[in-house]
């Protein structure tokens, strides 16, 4: 191991404090489950590390229509939520139990592609990233916080401390496809959130977020639009499905090539939709 | 580079190890400590050969810096094996036929303690569920599955008494 | 490794030309970039300090310029080096004039050498045309800000 120094802070001043001291060659790492494997295989070779473990990050709260989570937050953490069963959708089809317990919420937005599954349901939740900085809080949609593949809106004084997902009503599912039935990389995840109209029964506004088909979780603009003010009928499905896969932008690596992905992208979609479809029920797997 | 001291409760016990920054509970456990029922198998979180419980709950000692759990307790398969005869839960592998190499043996029986833990009369997706960070070469899983099943019924056989 | 992309600049193809060859612009626009000096009329030295998840790392350049045709074109031989690893090859790219602005057309191949080589080459790929790519916003951005001074 090349580490001479490993911090770890026990607060978020403190932890800004050895970022602003040490600069961009400080590698800064919370659950481990993305470092660790590049630093034990020898391709990352940090002199400095900073871990966040007790930097007082790792809470979960809900204040009023908002769910605050902390940036080291666990996925098991998450699993034990009531408050948005597709998020623990999402949680719950990460690795294996061991990994959830360690692997946190903040970190999944930086899980190098195809992961990223919660990071992918929480771009479809209109979840906002906080980030913290000598001068304070902002708050970015995620949206905004991926600017390219593995690149990011931080500033090198800057930490991500939590998210926040706003709580609404609507119907909501996360599906995800991989080559095996559990811990397994993605082929394809699709997160679903839509609001629905008085009646009930029509789409007033949705938001389709892809992962592992591009270079970080996006949304897919054409395919929402056409769910806007339908039934969900089969018809507007497909369509949506067919905008998904002509748009989206994903990439041939060791898991799957682009061409099955983008396929998968079309029959996820529509499959993610058609649940979505079906009157509520346990059965229905139609979390909110 | 200077070495750190980082204390923390082993088979109940406390231990104190001195090590080089960032040296993993893995390599802590098994070429300081001995506990060489923690397997070595793919340092990258995808075999689970390496599991460990940290204050009950299973993780990977190979992507934990053992400066990560100061003052927790860990426990591994030595921890759980009294002084005398097998843990319950090794009974149950052993009458299962839930092994067969043995390499990834202590991890699904630690999984299998923090299993019943939780939640003692788990269905079989539920063991399933709990066991799928954890790669076995030689059962086919099935008698793994079984043995867990046959731990949890012995123990409630044994509570309703 | 294989590169090969493409950007649209709003400057006209003189000011892409030359703001690719000066330094103080080069500082500003390559993403990590901490130190840019000319060392001679051809040749850049620099440091770049990249911050991705699970590895940071800083890495010593050196790119030199050749077969040098203004505003037209212009081939780049470099290395990139550092503790996790080198990189060496060569980019070459092209401008041309599109409505008041400009075009550009990159391709570029090299090596890979060190720890990086181990990781997938679509990956390194992926992760080099995505930081060239920002480093190509980042310059259309200064010129637009600039040209509109």
């Amino acid at each position: 191991m090349t580490v001479s120094h490993y911090y770890l802070p026990a607060s978020v001043p403190e932890a800004l404090g050895l970022l602003g001291a040490h600069g961009p060659e400080l590698l800064v790492i919370a659950g481990g489950t993305v470092a660790m494997p590049l630093i034990n295989e020898g391709i990352s070779l940090p002199v400095r590390v900073m871990g966040l473990r007790r930097a007082g990050l790792d809470g979960i709260e809900r204040t009023g229509d908002e769910l605050r989570i902390g940036a080291t937050a666990t996925l098991t953490g998450l699993l034990a939520l009531d408050a948005i069963p597709m998020l623990r959708e999402a949680a719950a089809r990460v690795a294996g139990w061991s990994v959830r317990n360690m692997a946190t919420v903040g970190g999944n937005l930086f899980t190098p592609p195809p992961g990223g599954d919660v990071a992918t349901a929480l771009l479809a939740l209109g979840a906002r990233a906080v980030v913290t900085g000598p001068a304070g809080d902002r708050e970015v949609p995620l949206a905004g916080f991926w600017t390219g593949f593995m690149t990011n809106d931080l500033a090198s004084d800057e930490l991500l401390t939590g998210i926040v997902v706003p709580l609404e009503p609507g119907r909501a599912t996360c599906v995800k496809f991989g080559r095996k039935q559990a811990n397994t990389p993605a082929v394809v995840t699709v997160a679903v959130h839509l609001a629905m109209d008085e009646d009930g029964e029509t789409v007033r506004t949705a938001r389709i977020a892809l992962g592992a088909a591009g270079p970080h979780p996006v949304r897919m603009a054409r395919a929402e639009a056409a769910l806007a003010g339908t039934r969900l009928e089969p018809a507007a499905i497909a369509e949506s499905a067919a905008a998904a896969a002509a748009d989206c932008e994903p990439f041939t690596d060791a898991v799957a090539s682009e061409w099955y992905r983008r396929r998968m992208v079309a029959v996820f979609v529509g499959r993610a939709l058609t649940v979505l479809a079906q009157p509520a029920s346990p059965a229905s797997g139609r979390g909110a | 580079m200077a070495s750190v001291i980082v204390s923390f409760e082993l088979s109940g016990r406390e231990v104190e190890v001195m090590v080089k920054p960032m040296t993993t509970l893995q390599a802590v456990l098994r070429t300081q400590l001995g506990h060489t029922a923690v397997k070595d198998g793919c340092r990258q979180g995808g075999c689970g050969s390496c599991t460990v419980l940290v204050d009950g709950e299973p993780m990977l000692s190979c992507l934990l810096p053992v400066q990560d759990i100061a003052g927790r307790r860990v426990t591994t398969v030595e921890g759980l094996t009294p002084a005398e005869g097998l843990h319950p839960i090794q009974k149950a592998f052993l009458e299962a036929n839930g092994f067969q190499c043995g390499y990834c043996t202590p991890g699904m029986v630690l999984l299998a303690k923090a299993l019943l833990d939780h939640n003692p009369e788990p269905g079989r997706d539920e063991i399933v569920d709990a066991l799928a960070g954890n790669a076995c070469r030689c059962t086919g899983y099935d008698p793994i599955i079984e043995a867990i099943s046959k731990a949890a019924a012995t123990a409630a056989a044994g509570a309703a008494r | 490794m294989n590169l090969h992309g493409t950007h649209r600049f709003r400057a006209p193809r003189e000011r892409v030309f030359a703001a690719i060859r000066d330094p103080g612009t080069l500082m500003a626009v390559i993403p990590g970039c901490e130190a840019v000096a000319q060392v001679d009329p051809e040749t850049y030295e620099g440091r770049i300090t990249l911050r991705l998840p699970g590895a940071v790392g800083s890495y010593r350049t050196t790119v030199r310029l050749v077969d040098v045709v203004p505003p037209e074109r212009s081939g780049l031989e470099g290395r990139v080096e550092g503790a996790m690893g080198s990189i060496a090859g060569r980019a070459d790219f092209t401008l041309a004039d599109a409505d008041g602005g400009t075009a550009m057309d990159y391709r570029g191949s090299g090596t890979i050498d060190g720890p990086l080589a181990r990781l997938d080459s679509r990956f390194a790929e992926r992760l080099a045309e995505s930081l060239i790519a920002q480093g190509l916003r980042a310059l259309d951005l200064r010129l637009a800000t600039e040209g509109s001074e």
